[in-house]
């Protein structure tokens, strides 16, 4: 003990846990990859170019136009007044738990229900869900529940409206997500849903549940989409089997559409491009060109994301119009509106892998809450289902892997929408050749957003 | 659908009566992996008790380290000590294969080996580890050892050099002890703001001066929603308790959960008391220099808490390491 009390020989040791002076404790960085990003993004796209001709050579006529459905088994029991019933009445139960939550739980994001089961479990989870298991939402939808219990006027639709209201109500939900804050504060979020809730019902009993489901509900019209990507869908009571993808060319023509589709794809973009340095840079010129006008920072900040986040729509919406122009450029003489919603639905695949790649782990990670959230959802110390004392495991999903499973979906995605888009094309044009020859522009379009989701990936880090 | 009405209005009369917040938070020590007796060796250590450990009664340091076991090392955690009056003295003991050391523990004081020691004084363990829903990503991934820091309020004699001879009660009854060295300065000479001075109205960073961009004023992953109000706004209308840390840049168990602390403290005192967390450097680099407030409050080093109560008088400041128990009674003394 003396020679250890002597030479002071701990003092070493002491430098391990002294507060942080002048050096890193350990610094947190990007994976290194073993090759560069632009070498994923050239390997990408030879993929695509490599199926486009593959679908050329092999795909003669069209095969996912034809439905192919047949009922599953117990088809008709999983799809029983009875199981819906149940399921709307679950949908009903969640909304009111969510909206209460927000009023009565806590006042920041990361002790309540509201925010984490709204932004995440509902927004990005029951996208996977619906990709895998079909119309989910439709069945647990708490307004379709609640409107079907209520009286209806049942006036016409105006066809001209189609499915613009989906996407306004689409836009102002992202904006309310991406922009406004609001998820910080679940009283305010909650409010948002409540407003929205009000409008559906009133809007379903003016003009009907369905139609209002089918064309102005944001998030059924938003769900619906991908549930067109799985291999279930139930039709006139029945839970049935389909192949994958087939239900995207039976996408009903309605105005509004493309826009929508635009949004869906397009504010994914704008979420990616604001976490890299490119937009952070551009942002910052705009909110300092903003603040010397007199206008707060927050202010300015919010009114250069609402910028950002149209700004995404408009890329997306000009980048489809593009490859639309050359496909009618090739002839046939088929018009830019037909063509313009004949190749919309091989969209969705990219909206979905857009989700997939930039939510997944968003998902996988900070998903977990709703978990402990769900024991004690009003903050009232309950342990209502033992997990209150639950945290993130961030093991569950190596990181390191993150960017290749990322690529592997972009990827993925994409060749599925060239697919949907040739398939398309064979049946628009009476002439192969001519249909082969207007898909170059499309796998321009396909290779474009390929590119950019790669880009957004990477800027993310 | 008229079953469930009256069961969502028990949840309402339910949550009407509820008992907060507060009970949904437990005892520190649970937090604690029960594996090895790490538990139950933090939980000894929690409430260390004087009479266990030898009165310096005139003898030396030297003379009472020769009655210890002599091999784990003595980490200290926080690095300005001032004299007269108490000062906080947070610390780790660590085995010869890295592991720290739990038990009762207590340290005694000197200027030398060979002078009469001072103490004891007790240090009792506190716990790191916040709520599993409180931590960050650093802090869930860490392999660091480190699950609770100990910390003394010890008294030196006077300024200057002084040895210090921590000692930790093992489970089988043996005292081992660890030696260090700390330097003393004089309270008057001490340039940081004390307990029972007002504090100085500085403009902490929120997340309109960064432009809607949270990743500019807070490393933590995912970033903490501490960033809402202005210091100089809120000082002395309302109980503030004012973080300096980053939670990127020193993520080790022993400085990085202080920021997930103080998140847990906001969920629970939230209401009564703005939290505010700073970051450390300059565009969260090392190299680029201190941030502007850790400048105005003279800080050497990282991190610190100050509390200051609603008259703007600071009545908790703690440097270095901090756990759950001391977080929270500093958030308490501001109230």
């Amino acid at each position: 003990m003396r020679r250890a009390l002597t030479a002071c020989s701990t003092a070493a040791a002491a430098v391990l846990v002294l507060p942080g002076v002048a050096e890193a404790h350990g610094l947190v960085q990007r994976q290194q990859l073993p090759i560069p990003e632009w070498l994923f993004a050239w390997a990408a796209a030879a993929v695509l170019v490599i199926s486009f001709f593959a679908l050329a050579v092999l795909w003669p006529e069209p095969r996912l136009e034809r439905e192919r459905w047949r009922p599953a088994p117990a088809g008709r029991a999983f799809a029983s007044p009875v199981v819906q019933s149940v399921c709307g009445l679950i949908g009903v139960l969640l909304l009111v738990v969510t909206l209460l939550a927000g009023y009565l739980g806590a006042g920041t994001a990361l002790d309540n229900w509201a925010p984490t089961f709204l932004l995440i479990t509902f927004w990005v989870g029951l996208v996977f869900a619906s990709i895998l298991f079909g119309g989910l939402y439709r069945a647990f939808s708490p307004f379709r529940a609640i409107g079907r219990a209520l009286p209806s006027l049942n006036r016409p639709y105006p066809e001209r409206l189609g499915r613009w209201p989906a996407a306004a109500g689409l836009l102002i939900f992202t904006w309310i997500e991406l922009v406004s804050g609001w998820g910080e504060t679940p009283a305010t979020l909650v409010t948002a849903a409540l407003g929205y809730t009000v409008l559906t019902l009133a809007a379903q009993c003016y003009w009907g549940v369905e139609t209002w489901t089918r064309r102005g509900e944001a998030f059924a019209v938003y769900f619906d989409m991908f549930a067109r990507m799985s291999v279930f869908e139930t039709r006139d009571g029945v839970l049935g089997l389909r192949r994958p993808l087939s239900g995207l060319p039976q996408l009903d023509r309605a105005a509004g559409t493309v826009a929508f589709v635009c949004v869906m794809i397009g504010t994914v973009t704008f979420d990616g491009l604001s976490q890299g340095q490119l937009w952070k840079d551009l942002s910052a010129d705009v909110v300092d060109l903003l603040d010397g006008l007199g206008i707060g920072a927050l202010t300015a900040s919010k009114i250069a994301a609402t910028f950002g986040l149209l700004l995404g729509v408009g890329i997306v919406a000009g980048f489809y119009r593009l490859g639309i122009e050359g496909a009618r450029s090739v002839g046939g003489g088929l018009s830019f509106s037909k063509l313009e919603f004949g190749f919309v639905h091989s969209l969705i695949p990219i909206a979905a892998v857009y989700v997939a790649a930039h939510y997944l782990t968003f998902l996988v990670f900070e998903g977990q809450a709703v978990f402990y959230l769900a024991s004690d959802p009003f903050g009232q110390g309950w342990n209502l289902f033992g997990t209150v004392n639950w945290g993130i495991d961030y093991g569950l999903f190596p990181q390191k892997d993150t960017w290749y499973v990322q690529v592997a979906v972009v990827v993925i995605g994409h060749v599925a929408a060239l697919m949907l888009a040739h398939d398309r094309a064979l049946s628009l044009y009476r002439d192969t050749r001519l249909a082969v020859r207007s898909q170059y522009w499309m796998l321009g379009v396909m290779v474009g957003f390929t590119s950019l989701a790669l880009w957004l990936l990477a800027q993310a880090g | 659908m008229h079953r469930v009405l009256p069961l969502l209005l028990l949840a309402l009369i339910a949550a009407g009566c509820g008992s907060g917040s507060d009970a949904a938070q437990r005892d520190p020590v649970q937090n604690v992996p029960s594996e090895n007796g790490v538990r139950e060796g933090v939980k000894a250590a929690a409430t260390p008790d004087e009479a266990a450990f030898p009165a310096a009664g005139g003898k030396t340091l030297q003379q009472l380290a020769d009655t210890m076991t002599a091999g784990p090392s003595l980490a200290v955690a926080s690095s300005v000590f001032t004299t007269p009056g108490q000062t906080r003295m947070a610390f780790g003991m660590i085995a010869a294969d890295g592991t720290p050391i739990y038990g009762p523990t207590a340290i005694y004081v000197a200027p030398t080996p060979g002078d009469q020691a001072v103490g004891p004084f007790v240090a009792p363990a506190d716990v790191l580890l916040t709520d599993p829903r409180y931590r960050s990503k650093q802090a869930a991934t860490t392999q660091d050892p480190f699950v609770a820091v100990y910390a003394a309020e010890v008294e030196f004699p006077a300024r200057g050099k002084y040895a210090v001879l921590a000692t930790t009660k093992t489970s089988d009854g043996k005292l081992v002890g660890a030696t260090g060295q700390v330097d003393v300065s004089s309270k008057k000479a001490d340039p940081i703001p004390e307990v029972g001075s007002k504090a100085p109205k500085v403009h902490t960073e929120t997340l309109a001066s960064a432009g809607g961009d949270v990743t500019k004023i807070d490393t933590r992953d995912p970033p903490s929603d501490m960033h809402k109000v202005d210091f100089a706004d809120v000082v002395g209308k309302k109980p503030v308790a004012l973080l300096f840390a980053t939670p990127q840049l020193c993520q080790s168990r022993v400085c990085g959960p202080v920021t997930d602390i103080e998140l847990q403290m906001q969920s629970k005192y939230g209401d009564r008391m703005d939290f505010i967390h700073q970051e450390v450097y300059n565009n969260n680099q090392i190299n680029d220099g201190l941030r502007e407030p850790l400048r105005e409050f003279h800080l050497p080093t990282e991190p610190w808490l100050f509390v200051v109560n609603a008259k703007g008088v600071i009545t908790a400041r703690l440097e270095g390491s901090i756990g759950v128990h001391q977080f929270e009674e500093a958030v308490k003394s501001g109230l």
